[in-house]
């Protein structure tokens, strides 16, 4: 079992037969969703500024409104290379412990809901070096989906003291 | 109930105002005990707390309030002459009432008897000016006792009838209609006639409308005013009608009682009452009860009128404005230049959108503005207390107090202005037979001051006291290992040495300063907000410490550069001048990295590019250079070669720190017209930075052709 960590909204609920949402989209031939309370809006690919210094999944900033929003590279993120921006990658914006967040994805696909019985954690490989970015699986007809889970995915991203030091070696 | 949260929320906020209010008038008091309307203020901003509280029930706020009252009312009518002493008492009874007031705010009582030694104190003022004959109680009702006994005639009385129409919402805003009753009572024999003429049958009735109305006669030797002052708290809530059926003898009242009127709150009051009052006013939010209140004490006392907005509410205006202002550009850049050439009433209408857009801008930066008075205010209270603590002599001038700057740097500019005037105090004013001695007077001055200056304040504190001891500073600095014993200082870099972290040269470490926590947080706050510190100072004559600060946090005048694919902005406080330079001029030292000449002086250059780090360019190609001379704290000039110098702008400041956290060497970031995000840079952490690296570098390759030799 995955331990303390609960594996999705609906699941967290506790009462069978709950259905959770989640917005669904694409990072290459995987299909990844985040539970669509957390998402604000979706934008498709606007200019994005690189932050300096920032770790490589930081791809930069977006001006959302008039506000500074971080963007992270999901697919540098969950180790898969950087990606090459064209116009019709989307953002999508979520919100992380009240800090607004955007997550650079391929394409969103749709909305998708899902009932307790079909969410899963993620097989366990190695307990010690369990993935913290994948919170379960939802397993559908046309295939699965990958649950990111928020909390720990900005972790790092911001190190106060590291920074421009860090190039000098 | 949610809304009664919201009185009382907005009841502490004015409390805050009230009570800073109280403070500056009685400190003003200090000066010239003489100023009838300095004690007359502060009476009303007492009474102004004392009122909110008593309509929340708290009666220990009520009391104690009510007993400051006494005092400051003999004080008000000459009976009690308002020395050093006594207004020293009376500050002091300041403090405890901000306490029972922020106890009432938490919800957390204070210890019984925590005000009781005030008090007594009081009591005491009051009954000694009374030749020691009344005794007084806290009951609501004494204070009009106590007055009448002071009358000399008690007057023949005066009768007033008043027809109080409160409009049907009144219960639901909180007020009790019987405590108004209940004042009146106080004041003299009241008939009391309710109209139930509106009441509905007891099946349609609502408990929580109010459907009577009364007709109040009152026969009293106390004032018109102070009857209507009854009815201050319901004046923008109910219909109410003044009429005057028998006239008291004025004369009969104490002269210093009338000179003790001010002219200005006395005039629209009494026409007030005449024309029979049908205020209403369309305030339908939380302050709408406080609101008149609120209003009345402010126009009594500069006939402004205000309101009460959240922040909230103007950062949000001020954000929006910044985006017209972004938007306004993007626009601009799509209208080919030619159209507008051909186009004179394009050109012209532009030209008008363009100046309003400025305008818009800086009435909504205005709004944001508040004048220094208030933190200003506070510090005569800490020479004060210093002066008991250190048994000196020290006199506080201010000036430019209406000097406006943005609200948040005003809150947080509180600190370090208590820090350095204890300093000043602590440090620099002599004890009075040093300064006799020294052919200065005994008491010592400490100057406080605020001005704006090209678009900047500038705030100075300065002393007349013994001045830095620069030996001694330098002798501290080396034993605290901050300098090397052997290092050649300027004066100015002496005197920054105070700045740095660490640096302390208090003896005896006293109660006020010197604990380790110096001059290099309150430079480190000051730098948060954007501004600087500078200490000059002349042995024997005394040490000016002077703060520039922006006007505002929201918006920044930059200097544009492009580096790579992007604009960076330099704050423009920073910039020292922009030069292109040949790149034949650039000269290289180990471990320092490169330098040019400028005007004879060798300066370092660093490519912007090489820190940003976003593409791994070194140096601009081509063979010149657009350097861009920036000052760093501490007055060390660098250059920063970037690609381009796009030129001066002003900017509204982004958090970037909201959504992600702290980036070093990064300031904020702004929006450009394109709609772009540029960063703002920290050219401190900037310069710091590039150094570390540079020689953390030479040091590696050191390092690194030691070893290799040593291998070989």
């Amino acid at each position: 079992m995955i331990g303390e960590r609960s594996y999705g909204l609906a699941a967290s609920d506790e009462s069978a037969g709950e259905r959770g949402q989640f917005v669904a989209f694409r990072i290459g031939d995987q299909r990844y969703c985040v539970d669509i309370m957390s998402v604000r809006e979706i934008r498709v690919t606007s200019t994005i500024t690189p932050l300096p210094g920032a770790p490589e999944f930081v791809r930069g900033v977006i001006n959302l409104r008039g506000t500074i929003v971080p963007v992270c590279d999901l697919r540098s993120r969950f180790g898969q290379g950087m990606t090459e921006l064209s116009r019709g990658h989307a953002i999508v914006i979520v919100s992380i412990a009240g800090r607004l967040t955007g997550l650079l994805v391929d394409e969103v696909c749709d909305i998708v809901e899902a009932a307790a019985a079909e969410m899963a954690p993620v097989p366990e490989t190695d307990s010690s070096r369990r993935n913290p970015f994948f919170n379960g699986l939802i397993t559908k007809v046309d295939g699965m989906l990958i649950m990111v889970s928020l909390d720990c995915l900005m972790d790092g991203a911001a190190r106060p003291q590291a920074m421009l030091a860090e190039k000098v070696a | 109930m949610e809304t009664l949260e919201q009185f009382r929320e907005t009841f502490f906020l004015e409390c805050d105002e009230l009570l800073s209010k109280l403070e500056s008038h009685l400190s003003a008091l200090e000066k010239d005990g003489s100023n009838v309307e300095e004690v007359d203020a502060a009476f009303r901003a007492l009474h102004s707390i004392k009122g909110g509280a008593g309509m929340f029930g708290y009666a220990r706020l009520v009391g104690f309030a009510h007993l400051f009252e006494s005092a400051l009312d003999l004080m008000r009518r000459g009976t009690l002459s308002a020395d050093g002493s006594v207004v020293g008492r009376t500050l002091l009874a300041c403090d405890v009432l901000a306490e029972l007031v922020n106890s009432f705010r938490r919800g957390e009582p204070l210890a019984p008897g925590f005000e009781a030694g005030m008090a007594s104190d009081l009591t005491a003022l009051v009954s000694e000016a009374c030749g020691g004959a009344s005794s007084l109680d806290t009951d609501l009702g004494a204070l009009s006792r106590e007055q009448g006994a002071l009358e000399p005639t008690p007057a023949s009385a005066g009768v007033f009838r008043i027809v109080f129409r409160p409009h049907p919402g009144l219960l639901k805003r909180g007020i009790d209609p019987l405590r108004i009753v209940r004042e009146l009572k106080a004041l003299g024999t009241v008939t009391v006639t309710a109209d139930t003429s509106r009441l509905p049958p007891i099946d349609a009735l609502d408990t929580s409308t109010l459907f009577l109305s009364w007709v109040l006669e009152i026969e009293t030797t106390r004032s018109w005013d102070d009857v209507m002052d009854v009815f201050e708290f319901v004046k923008g809530s109910s219909d109410l009608e003044f009429m005057v059926v028998r006239a008291h003898q004025e004369a009969e009242q104490p002269l210093e009682r009338v000179k003790a009127v001010p002219p200005l709150s006395d005039a629209p009051r009494g026409a007030e009452g005449a024309m029979s009052a049908p205020q209403q006013r369309g305030e339908g939010n939380a302050a709408a009860r406080a609101g008149p209140r609120a209003k009345t004490t402010q126009s009594q006392n500069q006939r402004a009128s205000s309101i009460r907005v959240e922040l909230d509410r103007v950062d949000r205006l001020v954000n929006l404005v910044g985006e017209i202002a972004i938007s306004q550009a993007m626009v601009l850049q799509q209208i080919d230049q030619a159209l507008i050439d051909e186009n004179p009433k394009l050109f012209r209408e532009l030209t008008q959108l363009l100046q309003h857009t400025r305008t818009l801008q800086d009435s909504v930066m205005a709004i944001r503005a508040q004048p220094v008075r208030s933190i200003f205010a506070r510090m005569p209270r800490v020479v004060r207390e210093l002066e008991q603590q250190t048994g000196k002599k020290v006199a506080i001038e201010m000036s430019g107090q209406e000097t406006e700057i943005d609200k948040t740097i005003i809150e947080e500019l509180s600190d370090p202005l208590i820090h350095i005037i204890r300093n000043s105090i602590d440090h620099g004013i002599e004890l009075p037979e040093e300064r006799l001695a020294a052919g200065k007077p005994a008491t010592g001055t400490v100057t406080l001051s605020a001005t704006h200056r090209g678009g900047r304040i500038i705030v100075q504190v300065s002393d007349d006291g013994r001045g830095i001891d620069r030996m001694r500073v330098r002798e501290q600095a080396v034993r605290q290992k901050l300098v090397p014993v052997n290092a050649e200082l300027s004066d100015e870099e002496i005197l920054g040495l105070i700045l740095m972290p660490g640096f302390s040269t208090a003896e005896s470490i006293s109660d006020l300063s010197g604990r380790g926590v110096g001059m290099d947080v309150v430079q480190r706050n000051i730098q948060r907000l954007g501004g600087r510190i500078l200490l000059r100072s002349e042995p024997g004559k005394g040490t000016t410490t002077t703060i520039t600060l922006p006007l505002t946090l929201a918006v920044m005048d930059g200097m544009v550069v492009r580096c790579g694919r992007e604009s960076y902005l330099l704050p423009l406080s920073n910039v020292v001048e922009c030069q292109v330079v040949p790149r034949r001029d650039l000269r290289s030292i180990p471990g320092s990295g490169q330098v040019i000449n400028v005007r004879g002086r060798q300066t370092r250059i660093v490519a912007l590019e090489e820190v940003v780090g976003i593409e791994t360019g070194a140096f601009p190609r081509g063979d010149r250079l657009s350097v861009v001379l920036v000052e760093a704290e501490g007055g060390m000039v660098s250059g920063l070669a970037v690609d381009e110098i796009i030129g001066q702008q002003q900017v509204v400041i982004k958090s970037v720190r909201e959504n992600f956290g702290e980036v070093p060497g990064i300031a904020g970031a702004t929006i450009l017209g394109d709609g772009a995000v540029a960063f703002i840079l920290d050219v401190t952490a900037i310069c710091e930075l590039s150094a570390h690296r540079e020689q953390a570098s030479f040091w590696q390759r050191i390092i690194q052709h030691e070893t290799g030799a040593r291998v070989a």
